[in-house]
């Protein structure tokens, strides 16, 4: 396990007095124990050696103030250089993804052929999807496609895009006004509040 | 829940009007259920709140004993088998002045096969009770349909009593619980859920614990990870402990309130202990409600400081974990 904050591992404030951290540190210690009854069947053997470590090493650091000057010290700057390096993490962006997210954030347009290419892109098939929404695969093909000849009336095929979109991790509602074949159509600008 | 459509209030109740539904659970069967949820609802309706309770132990139904109501006259299969269509038809009075009962004392009625459609018609209605709280007495264990009416209440309330048994079961409904709130995640967050646990992850080492998953989910997918972290706090849980007998035993709700924190990264709130009481039984005997029997008994007072905050809790806005 990496790196955790002192203070949140004993959950108290940054700002906690020497007794807050007494205090928190003897109900850790205690919830931790050997045979503490609080962490039966929960944690294995070694999560439970882990966690005695950490709260003890979290404690004789804060309990001692000239070593919690020193630790307050070095969370400030690492915190100053960015929240997640202070868990010792690196963001670590996966390819293709952070370019995919810039295109959705920006695009105004959802035709169906750039919603086939996100589904693909992010290895999620039309019957993952179907079993998902209970919408037959049919009718999520006829989206990708813009068959709208498929759909007796707008409102299922809405429904069925705002269903869509979700699945995709897509914002319902900007999938909606950005699918060509509702632009058109006049419906497409009333009651965008009949959601279900 | 999308697929339930709630059916337009009846005129006499405004919408506004609706009540809030809290539940009472627990891992393990004979930990004192029915005994918290019903003194639970005789406190509350002493803050001046009206209170319905529901006894949904179905096949073990009991909280009308607790409440002092020999046999109800109308129960809850009145209602599944169409006799009666109003839910509000099924309350039945008890001794206690604001505190109504939906009894599911029929033989025919078993939580383990009530059937979907069933489960869906309480489910939906129970927000038409008139009513400012309906309290929902829920049976033993981790059936679907207990966990389903459970996840609808806006606070729900485990009981546990001090003893391995009781919190592993505990645990395990918790665990029960939070997977079948993270199975309602769209598709695409399910995948890289699934990425996350099959070992493409930070560090390359096992996830144990689903506040490491979390973690994970937050550093790889912050997007998706929010998403879970906001699923799994749309309820407030609370653990209760009965039964206690030793010093240590007070502390131990504090303890399980840590370990959750740290297991699955929820906060579960620890509304306080419930000593060791013979009078409890007494009052059962005497087929008194025990709040009315022992107003003064260390119990009952603690029973109403518990009360006193969920209501103060439920009055604040949440405020996510």
């Amino acid at each position: 396990m990496k790196k955790r904050d002192y203070y949140d591992l004993l959950e108290v404030s940054p700002t906690a007095s020497a007794m807050d951290i007494i205090h928190a540190y003897r109900r850790a210690k205690l919830a931790f124990q050997e045979d503490s009854m609080a962490t039966y069947s929960l944690f294995s053997d070694d999560d439970m050696e882990e966690i005695r470590e950490q709260i003890e090493e979290a404690y004789h650091t804060l309990a001692d103030s000239e070593k919690r000057r020193e630790y307050d010290t070095l969370r400030r700057n690492l915190a100053s250089l960015g929240g997640k390096a202070a868990e010792g993490l690196q963001p670590r962006p996966q390819r293709n993804s952070s370019d995919l997210q810039q295109r959705i954030a920006s695009a105004i347009r959802f035709p169906g052929s750039f919603l086939n290419e996100l589904r693909e892109q992010q290895g999620i098939s039309i019957q993952a999807i179907a079993e998902r929404t209970r919408i037959s695969a049919q009718y999520l093909k006829a989206i990708e496609s813009e068959d709208e000849s498929r759909f007796p009336e707008t409102v299922y095929l809405k429904g069925y895009l705002r269903q869509y979109a979700r699945e995709l991790g897509l914002e319902p509602e900007r999938v909606v006004k950005g699918y060509p074949p509702l632009m058109k159509s006049p419906e497409a600008e009333e009651s965008p509040d009949n959601s279900d | 829940m999308t697929v339930i459509q709630l059916h337009a209030a009846p005129k006499a109740f405004p919408a506004e009007k609706r009540p809030a539904i809290w539940a009472v659970a627990s891992g393990k069967g004979g930990v004192g259920k029915s005994f918290i949820s019903s003194s639970l609802g005789l406190a509350l309706a002493k803050h001046g709140k009206r209170v319905v309770m529901i006894d949904l132990d179905l096949g073990g139904a009991n909280l009308h004993t607790c409440l002092g109501v020999p046999t109800p006259a109308t129960t809850l299969s009145d209602f599944i088998s169409g006799k009666l269509n109003d839910i509000n038809e099924l309350v039945v009075a008890t001794p206690t002045e604001n505190v109504g009962l939906i009894s599911g004392a029929a033989d025919s009625l078993h939580i383990a096969n009530i059937k979907h459609f069933e489960k869906l018609k309480i489910l939906r209605n129970l927000k038409q009770i008139a009513a400012d709280i309906v309290l929902l007495d829920l049976g033993a264990g981790t059936s679907f349909n207990t966990l389903d009416f459970f996840a609808q209440a806006e606070h729900g309330i485990l009981a546990v009593t001090p003893e391995p048994t009781s919190i592993e079961n505990t645990y395990r409904f918790l665990r029960e619980l939070f997977a079948r709130r993270l199975r309602t995640a769209p598709t695409l967050t399910r995948k890289l859920m699934n990425d996350v646990l099959t070992g493409r992850h930070v560090g390359g080492r096992k996830i144990t614990t689903l506040s490491a998953f979390l973690g994970a989910m937050d550093h790889l997918h912050p997007q998706h990870g929010a998403l879970l972290r906001q699923e799994l706090a749309t309820q407030n849980l609370h653990l209760i402990i009965n039964e206690a007998m030793e010093p240590g035993d007070a502390e131990l709700g504090q303890a399980m309130e840590l370990a959750c924190r740290k297991y699955f990264g929820v906060d579960i709130g620890y509304l306080g202990y419930l000593n060791h009481d013979r009078q409890v039984a007494m009052a059962l005997r005497q087929r008194k409600p025990f709040m009315n029997a022992y107003p003064q008994s260390r119990v009952a007072i603690h029973l109403d400081h518990i009360a006193a905050q969920l209501l103060e809790r439920s009055s604040r806005p949440r405020t996510p974990a």
